[in-house]
């Protein structure tokens, strides 16, 4: 069942629907997870820059060394907002910021001391201002839950929380590059923690805050589009199998009719035929050419049933003869000349069944492809000849005169078969002309075919009857009388050695004037 | 009893004439299709021996053609076997079909039989007073005893005898007593009757003065 063309059709379609769904639905939730982590990025990101944007560190060195003093008195707290790191205005000159570089060993130093509030001998200095504006205080504070943040002093101490679990500190070893001075804003790492994402972004002095939220919520949306995807998939092959089942049908359903027609008229009558009227397409096409099969097949079987019946019709009529001849001379005592007489019409009968035979059992031979032939170099001028020569005294008591024309001409050929197509034609040209009419043969050579060409005087043959001529069993006259002989196979016959020669024999003819055969064959 | 015998085959036709001469029917023959119906239309054969596959024109033809003016019963003969060709044949008037090759005494009874039937005798024994006629084997019994006919006086009482109580006029049995090749001189009929007379009994065959001659039932 699997392997007809309809289940192989099913089950190309419901793959290629299949990889076509599970491509686009994979496609599909790809780009839209993309695009829903994007978004969660993108909004960590941007809150995590808010947030950076709003921790500020007071003058750190208030106390020592002059020029640090020096930079954090000239440097406003506001001036952060508007114009960026402060130490911007202050230009890059090493001479000013040498001992102020950043990150570097002195500030390593500084590092140290501010090692939480305990040890520092001045704590209350250290504690940066972080200012968290309403809007994102607001978001942190309940409406979106899964979002929280993060703040780390840059000892790695919680400053600020809106979350009371414990968020690994984001390590500056993994920063992408050291801080950069003036340690601006810096452009935030993303990173995931369990189902949690997380955007993390360095401030002043190590400080590091962090906003993450959940992706639960996310992950659960996504969940929820996968079973749409798959839900909606699996509709769309269900329609695609059963649209795809029925096309399929619809495609098969003329094979089908063509091949029930088809067994049907193998199985009895070679008369039936496809019905072309609703398959225009291909089918029709193929039901065409299996329609013209099929006609050619009956013609053919026709032909021989033909044949078979005209066979066994002209071996009735002399076996008719013996039969009836024997039952007649067996039925009294006859004397010596009648039985003689009887037993002359039995054999001149069997002669006729023999003759017949012969000439079946060639055209058998030839139809089986077994005509065996042995062709030698002959001349074909020296066979016109001898055949011309045999068939002299039958021409004479119809008194027809033979004319010869004979050129000699080489050729390959079994003698005896070329002369049996020689003589059939000859006896016909005589058998079929009027009295005191003439027979022309002639023997030539046409561009290497060596041609035999014999013409009679006769009533010709109309041109109706001509396309039959070399049928089996073809008769000009339906039914000729017996006495002019011949059994209807004698040019089907010559047809038949000529063509096995590779040669061909044509037939023209005008009623009233005469006939005219031409037989070519190739000289090798 | 006189037969036609229309075959194109010169040695079939040869045997059948034959053979039916040598059971004393009195043959003509015909080897084409034209020759026959004139032979046909022309005289009252008993029956007609036809082949189908004739020069000049076909059997069907001429059977049709001969239907349009004579019931003789027709036997075709021929070598076309199959179905449609023997139905074809009886349904354009033959009376019976006999396909070649054939057995010769097949024929004989067939053409007794068609001859019997289209006088209108379903019996081969025909009984006429203390007269019995067994045309199965051509032989006449009076009161029991066979009596020996010559085939030319046997003829003269079957033919009588399938037309008994009708007349038979001299023509009648000129056509139906002798063939074409046949000369006999007409008072040769007076003998076979006279003779019949002998052997059979003076009032068998009653004389119609001008008209004929008769038997009565």
């Amino acid at each position: 069942m699997f392997k007809s063309i309809r289940w192989t059709l099913q089950i190309w379609h419901a793959g290629l629907l299949a990889a076509v769904l599970i491509g686009f639905g994979m496609a599909s939730y790809y780009g839209i997870s993309q695009l829903r982590y994007a978004e969660v990025d993108a909004e960590l990101e941007q809150t995590v820059q808010i947030l950076a944007a709003g921790v500020h560190f007071p003058p750190p060195f208030r106390g020592q060394g002059g020029r640090l003093q020096d930079f954090g008195r000239g440097r406003g707290r506001g001036d952060w907002d508007q114009n960026g790191p402060p130490f911007e205005r202050r230009g890059r000159g090493p001479s000013t910021l040498e001992a102020n570089r950043f990150p570097d060993r002195e500030f390593d130093g500084l590092r140290n001391d501010w090692r939480g509030p305990g040890p520092s001998t001045r704590p209350g200095d250290w504690q940066p201002n972080v200012e968290i504006p309403a809007t994102l205080a607001a978001k942190f504070s309940g409406e979106d839950e899964s979002l929280y943040f993060v703040i780390w002093a840059p000892n790695g101490e919680v400053l600020r929380s809106s979350f009371s679990d414990k968020i690994p500190v984001p390590d500056p070893g993994e920063r992408n590059s050291p801080q950069a001075w003036p340690p601006g804003p810096e452009p935030s790492t993303l990173r995931w923690r369990d189902d949690l994402r997380e955007a993390y972004a360095y401030g002043p002095f190590e400080s590091r805050m962090l906003v993450g939220r959940s992706t639960r919520a996310v992950r659960a949306e996504l969940d929820h589009f996968a079973v749409l995807l798959v839900a909606i998939g699996a509709g769309v092959m269900a329609v695609g199998l059963a649209g795809g089942w029925v096309l399929s049908w619809r495609a098969v359903r003329p094979i089908r009719t063509i091949t029930t027609v088809a067994q049907e008229i193998s199985a009895s009558n070679l008369s039936r035929r496809i019905d072309t009227a609703d398959t225009k397409n291909e089918l029709g096409s193929l039901a065409n050419v299996l329609n013209d099969t099929f006609a050619r097949l009956e013609a053919a079987f026709q032909q021989q049933v033909r044949f078979t019946a005209d066979a066994s019709h002209e071996l009735r009529t002399p076996l008719a003869v013996i039969h009836s001849h024997a039952q007649l001379a067996l039925s009294r005592d006859r004397s010596a000349e009648e039985y003689q007489k009887m037993f002359q019409t039995c054999l001149r009968a069997s002669d006729r069944m023999k003759g017949l035979v012969d000439s079946l059992l060639l055209l058998a031979r030839a139809d089986a492809g077994r005509l065996s032939l042995t062709p030698a170099p002959v001349d074909l001028s020296d066979i016109a000849k001898d055949c011309v020569e045999m068939i002299t005294p039958i021409a004479a008591k119809k008194n027809v005169t033979i004319e010869t024309n004979l050129q000699s001409v080489e050729l390959n050929a079994d003698a005896l078969r070329i002369a049996q197509v020689a003589t059939n034609l000859l006896t016909n040209a005589i058998r079929y002309n009027r009295e005191g009419g003439k027979v022309s043969i002639s023997v030539g050579k046409v561009e290497k075919q060596a041609v035999l060409s014999i013409s009679d005087t006769g009533v010709g043959i109309a041109p109706e009857n001509q396309a039959h001529l070399f049928e089996r069993f073809y008769r000009v006259d339906g039914a000729r009388s017996r006495e002019d002989g011949g059994s209807g196979l004698g040019l089907a016959i010559c047809k038949t050695i000529v063509e096995a020669h590779g040669g061909t024999i044509e037939c023209a003819s005008k009623p009233g004037e005469g006939t005219t055969f031409t037989v070519q064959l190739p000289q090798s | 009893m006189r037969v036609l015998v229309i075959e194109d085959e010169p040695d079939l036709l040869e045997v059948v004439a034959q053979s039916l001469r040598e059971a004393d029917y009195a043959i003509d023959e015909a080897s084409d299709g034209k020759n026959g119906l004139f032979k046909a239309q022309g005289t009252d054969y008993d029956a007609i021996v036809l082949d189908l596959m004739l020069p000049g024109m076909s059997g069907w033809d001429l059977l049709k053609e001969l239907r349009k003016t004579k019931a003789t019963p027709v036997l075709i003969l021929t070598a076309r076997d199959s179905l449609p060709d023997r139905v074809k044949g009886l349904d354009s008037g033959a009376d019976d079909y006999l396909t070649k090759p054939f057995e010769l005494p097949e024929l004989k009874a067939r053409l007794r039989a068609l001859i019997r039937r289209s006088a209108g005798q379903a019996n081969a024994m025909i009984a006429v007073g203390d007269v019995t006629i067994d045309t199965s084997d051509r032989t006449v019994r009076k009161d029991g005893q066979p009596v020996a006919l010559t085939p030319r006086e046997y003829a003269l009482v079957e033919l009588f005898a399938l037309h008994k109580g009708k007349l038979v006029s001299r023509t009648m049995i000129y056509e139906h007593l002798f063939d074409e090749q046949d000369d006999s001189l007409s008072n040769l009929v007076e003998v076979h009757i006279a003779n019949v007379r002998r052997k059979l009994g003076k009032d068998f065959i009653t004389t119609r003065r001008g008209e004929g001659y008769l038997i009565h039932v």
